[in-house]
């Protein structure tokens, strides 16, 4: 499908596999798995908290010296190296097909927080008490977006 | 729980309560055992019942619509129990 017959469609992991991981290059896809690469790049290196502090994602240099701890799933330096490649791939193939992820939501929301300040204090004003389930499960993105508003 | 660093509930009108879960299943249901109680609270007058006056619940079986935005949820929805792709939804149409 072109951009133009689904621009901003949202997408998740459903389409990510059936639509975009047969995209990417089989000598790479072969040795990895389709989900936990989704979640790697969903939730290290566009969602972790140091591309929260810029609104962007990490560089490869970044991401190859992420601790294991931050990133357990990917831990030797060539399967970073492929993992990010699949995820330049897949930006550059989002971005062809006008789609957006759940990631870029959450950036485009926290650029118009910080850039317009009417809006930052209509949230601030809004909202008395927020609860969160399940805040463990969340990206630190997500979190920041919540807790640039709420913190005590 | 996060409190608004704005913690005065009377300088902007209905100030607004959110819970937020990944599950609209658990959305759903949080929402409906809350109108069973605030139908049990205004239906028995209780001291307490000033609370809830004037207040509404949001419908159990609606949820943020597309449409809604920050504004057009105050002071007649209480609170607001929805997913965190509904709030992040609420939050994109209220910056239009």
């Amino acid at each position: 499908m072109s951009a133009s017959q689904h621009s901003q469609r949202v997408l998740d992991f459903r389409i990510f596999k059936n639509e975009y991981w047969c995209r990417f290059p089989s000598t790479i896809t072969k040795f990895l798995s389709a989900d936990l690469v989704f979640a790697e790049i969903m939730g290290v290196i566009k969602g972790s908290i140091g591309s929260g502090d810029a609104l962007g994602a990490v560089s490869l240099e970044q991401y190859l010296n992420t601790s294991s701890r931050s990133a357990s799933t990917f831990t030797t330096e060539s399967e970073r190296g492929q993992c990010y490649d699949l995820y330049e791939r897949y930006e550059k193939y989002k971005t062809e097909q006008g789609d957006i992820d759940q990631v870029d939501r959450v950036i485009a929301l926290l650029k118009a927080i910080k850039s317009t300040p009417s809006f930052d204090d209509t949230l601030k004003q809004s909202f008395h008490e927020l609860y969160v389930d399940g805040m463990f499960k969340a990206t630190n993105l997500n979190y920041s977006i919540l807790a640039n508003q709420w913190i005590i | 729980m996060l409190n608004s660093a704005n913690n005065n509930q009377t300088d902007f009108p209905g100030n607004l309560k959110v819970l937020l879960t990944r599950s609209p299943y658990l959305a759903a249901k949080l929402k409906g055992y809350l109108e069973a109680l605030f139908e049990t609270q205004v239906s028995q007058g209780t001291p307490d019942n000033a609370v809830w006056k004037g207040k509404t619940l949001q419908a159990a079986d609606s949820t943020p619509e597309d449409t809604q935005t920050i504004l057009s949820t105050h002071g007649e929805r209480f609170p607001l129990i929805c997913t965190v792709e509904q709030f992040l939804t609420l939050l994109e149409n209220s910056m239009k």
